[in-house]
């Protein structure tokens, strides 16, 4: 019998995942919604592993004539990823009860 | 600016996949480029911070997804057994000196100095490809335009 693989996601994987419910956003955007807890230099990287694992999904800005630089790069929650943040929350919780408080 | 943007596109088209640039180091430099226009130095200081870290975090899911890149930490493992060896073991009155008076750490520090760099260089697998920064971007964000 084939084993189930379950996805996994941390503790910034859910922040960012609760930051990008219901908006498109910028990674700067998102650290600084962070409060300072994804930092600068590593929001791509946990944002990469995230859509890796089809937790968010990305695109290029759209570029205004004579803009300037690389464009940016917007993301959004897939409903996939909202659905394993919200699971993980319930078990959480459930495994954060009491045996007698379960009952 | 556009020397530092153009350094780190190099080592990205040697080291990084078109997934981890497009995905990791693009949108860092993009921040870097977004900065500078907005002219804080200090914020774009740590952008261009921002962007050695996120090359360093793609650099470390190439090693950690790729599984025969492990061989090149078996690689490492040679030259600097070789100069371990060499050092502490032939000259072991010259470790002991170095260590007094300049510190523990420089000597295992000159040893993966010694080791780490040239195995990245010469065994690291090449990257197919591919992109190069757009020479009117690079322009653009060291200030000039293009009908300049």
């Amino acid at each position: 019998m084939s084993e189930i693989r379950l996805p996994s996601i941390s503790s910034t994987e859910s922040l960012l995942l609760d930051l990008l419910e219901h908006r498109e956003r910028f990674g700067l955007e998102l650290v600084d919604a962070s409060g300072g807890k994804v930092k600068r230099g590593s929001v791509y990287v946990t944002l990469a592993r995230m859509e890796a694992k089809g937790f968010v999904e990305s695109r290029q800005e759209d570029r205004q004539p004579g803009a300037i630089g690389l464009p940016r790069r917007l993301y959004r929650a897939t409903a996939y990823g909202l659905k394993v943040r919200d699971a993980y929350r319930i078990l959480r919780d459930a495994l954060a009860l009491k045996p007698v408080e379960a009952q | 600016m556009s020397f530092f943007i153009g350094r780190i596109e190099s080592l990205s088209s040697r080291f990084l996949t078109e997934r981890s640039h497009e995905l990791i180091v693009a949108p860092a430099i993009a921040d870097l480029q977004h900065d500078a226009n907005s002219g804080n130095l200090v914020s774009a200081a740590r952008a261009r911070a921002s962007v050695l870290a996120a090359f360093g975090g793609a650099l470390y899911d190439e090693l950690t997804a790729d599984a025969s890149l492990l061989k090149i930490a078996a690689l490492i493992l040679i030259p600097a057994c070789y100069y371990t060896f060499l050092i502490y073991l032939c000259q072991p009155q010259a470790a002991l000196y170095v260590a007094a008076n300049f510190g523990r750490l420089v000597l295992p520090a000159a040893i993966a100095l010694l080791s780490i760099p040239p195995v990245l260089v010469c065994c690291w697998p090449e990257r197919t490809r591919r992109r190069t920064l757009q020479p009117d971007a690079l322009r653009r964000c060291s200030g000039q335009t293009a009908d300049a």
